[in-house]
């Protein structure tokens, strides 16, 4: 029922009224199934309790809606200006981009595509690859604390190469202006050439994010810089990269990535 | 408290009882406190008022105050029974957003390398065989756009370098598109206005000066303002960029122009669905 009948129909409270007990008791009765507005309490209806109208119900600060919300067709769930849906804690999430040539390589010259492996090999010793994290990568407002790089040298090395490949990521303004995410490039630090080259298996390069790494769309790019190793006893093709192992945290809402 | 106390059990009014005024006090005070669904009202209860069992239906706003919110869990959730999404009202800053596309030529090209400063596409011979008449369009690379679905793309602001001091002949010229599944292309901008061609091309704004064009290589941007086909609508369409360096004669020497971002700025974005 939409509303407590009354226990005395209107135009029956005559004076001086005496109140049957029956009536007495569903008064009694009524009115302790009422919302205590005051005093607060716990309810278990039996039926949802339907507010309709067009004033609505306005919950205060301290509410909060622990069973769910469905919102029906023609109902809306409408977020308030500059809020998103909000974690209640910060999150973490991983993304794999893989690694193509479009444009990462120099016109064909510094890498190409593996056919091996379908991913990018470097050709030519201390060339820069610059590889453009796709848009779709990129978590906006969240931080990008960790690159890896995950690669595989692509032939053995007689002697280790004088200096090893290097990791580095920029972020970068609409005019190619670029500050690092990191102090330092992160670089393999093989100790021998059987290490290096670890029998042609996948290894990885880990560059920790620690500055400019809060990221932001709407303002900047990201590029990923792979140097390839230089000095003597390099061979071509050099490296395969695989792919970008991008770690991000501090994730607080689900705003548009 | 889970509910309001009776007063008396229905069987001792059975009985018939006499009503004190106390009665009748109590009865009333306990009425006051009661939450009117008819007229509204505002109640600051000192304990939670904790709604179990069948819940509560709205079919009228419900408006969280700042502070309030919905908690879920991995049971009860915020469920969307139709196509529904978070809906952005007018004044919520993500109505509009700004997306840079760092700029990669998608193919191979002899004329367009990687500038290894920017990491960005640098022209890297001028055509001057190609004749000054030779009409637009004429690719010289495309590059992918980053497109927020559901949005009107309103503007595009490229910037770009250029290599060295020189005018030529036919500055470089710029287009947003959208193509569908079987490959039909169409622009972003009409002729409308007069700053671009029946196929959507924008040229750079000649200057006066070869001094002017090179700006001593600092980055110069051109406004590209959409018109037409701007409704995003990724499961039809796909977009990109297109620009067509500078060509006819007085090209550049050695040194290319460097094409390096377009910065996508999207309106009337009402919701928060999928991207």
């Amino acid at each position: 029922m939409a509303h407590f009948d009354y226990i005395v129909p209107m135009g029956q409270w005559f004076t001086p009224l005496v109140p049957v007990p029956k009536r007495l008791a569903a008064l009694d009765d009524g009115i302790t199934r009422t919302l205590n507005g005051d005093d607060g309490g716990t309810w278990a209806p039996t039926k949802p309790i339907a507010f309709g109208g067009t004033q609505g119900l306005q919950l205060g600060a301290s509410s909060t809606i622990t069973g769910g919300v469905v919102a029906k067709s023609g109902g809306q769930l409408s977020l308030g200006n500059n809020d998103f849906p909000t974690f209640a804690g910060a999150q973490t999430r991983t993304l794999e981009v893989p690694l193509v040539p479009n444009n990462t390589s120099n016109n064909g010259q510094d890498a190409d595509l593996s056919s091996l492996y379908g991913c990018l090999r470097t050709l030519v010793n201390g060339a820069s690859i610059w590889i453009a994290i796709p848009g779709r990568y990129l978590h906006n407002g969240a931080t990008l604390s960790t690159i890896t790089m995950n690669y595989r040298v692509g032939r053995p090395h007689s002697a280790l190469p004088i200096v090893q490949p290097a990791l580095q990521c920029y972020r970068v303004t609409t005019a190619g202006v670029q500050a690092a995410l990191a102090a330092g490039a992160a670089q393999v630090a093989d100790a021998s050439a059987q290490a290096y080259y670890a029998a042609g298996n996948k290894k990885s390069l880990v560059l920790t994010c620690t500055t400019n790494n809060v990221i932001d769309t709407s303002q900047y790019t990201y590029l990923v810089k792979w140097i390839e190793e230089t000095g003597a006893s390099v061979l071509s093709p050099l490296t395969l990269l695989h792919s970008l192992t991008l770690g991000y945290t501090a994730i607080a809402d689900m705003r548009f990535e | 408290m889970a509910h309001n106390a009776r007063l008396r059990s229905d069987y001792q009014w059975s009985y018939g009882p006499v009503v004190s005024g106390n009665d009748v006090k109590t009865l009333d005070t306990t009425l006051t406190k009661a939450v009117n669904g008819d007229e509204g009202g505002t109640w600051n209860p000192v304990a939670s008022m904790v709604i179990g069992g069948a819940g509560m239906l709205f079919a009228c706003p419900v408006i969280l105050s700042a502070g309030g919110g919905v908690v879920t869990t991995t049971v009860f959730r915020i469920v969307f029974s139709d196509t529904g999404y978070f809906f952005l009202p007018g004044g919520h800053t993500s109505r509009s957003r700004t997306l840079v596309t760092h700029l990669q030529s998608l193919a191979t090209s002899a004329t367009v390398g990687v500038d290894g400063t920017y990491g960005a596409p640098i022209t890297r011979q001028h055509p001057s065989m190609w004749p000054a008449i030779l009409t637009l369009p004429y690719t010289t690379f495309l590059s992918a756009l980053r497109v927020h679905d559901g949005a009107t793309l309103q503007t595009v602001t490229f910037t770009l370098r250029i290599g060295e001091s020189h005018l030529p002949d036919i500055m470089p010229a710029f287009r947003v598109i959208r193509v569908d599944k079987s490959g039909t292309v169409q622009p972003l901008k009409s002729t409308a206005g007069s700053a671009a061609d029946a196929n959507g091309w924008q040229s750079f704004p000649k200057p006066a000066t070869a001094a002017a064009y090179y700006l001593a290589g600092a980055a110069q941007t051109l406004l590209y303002i959409c018109d037409q086909n701007q409704v995003v609508d990724v499961a039809n369409y796909s977009y990109f960029v297109e620009i067509a360096d500078e060509r006819g004669g007085n090209g550049f020497g050695t040194t290319g122009n460097t094409y390096h971002s377009a910065a996508t700025l999207f309106g009337g974005i009402g919701d928060m669905r999928p991207q």
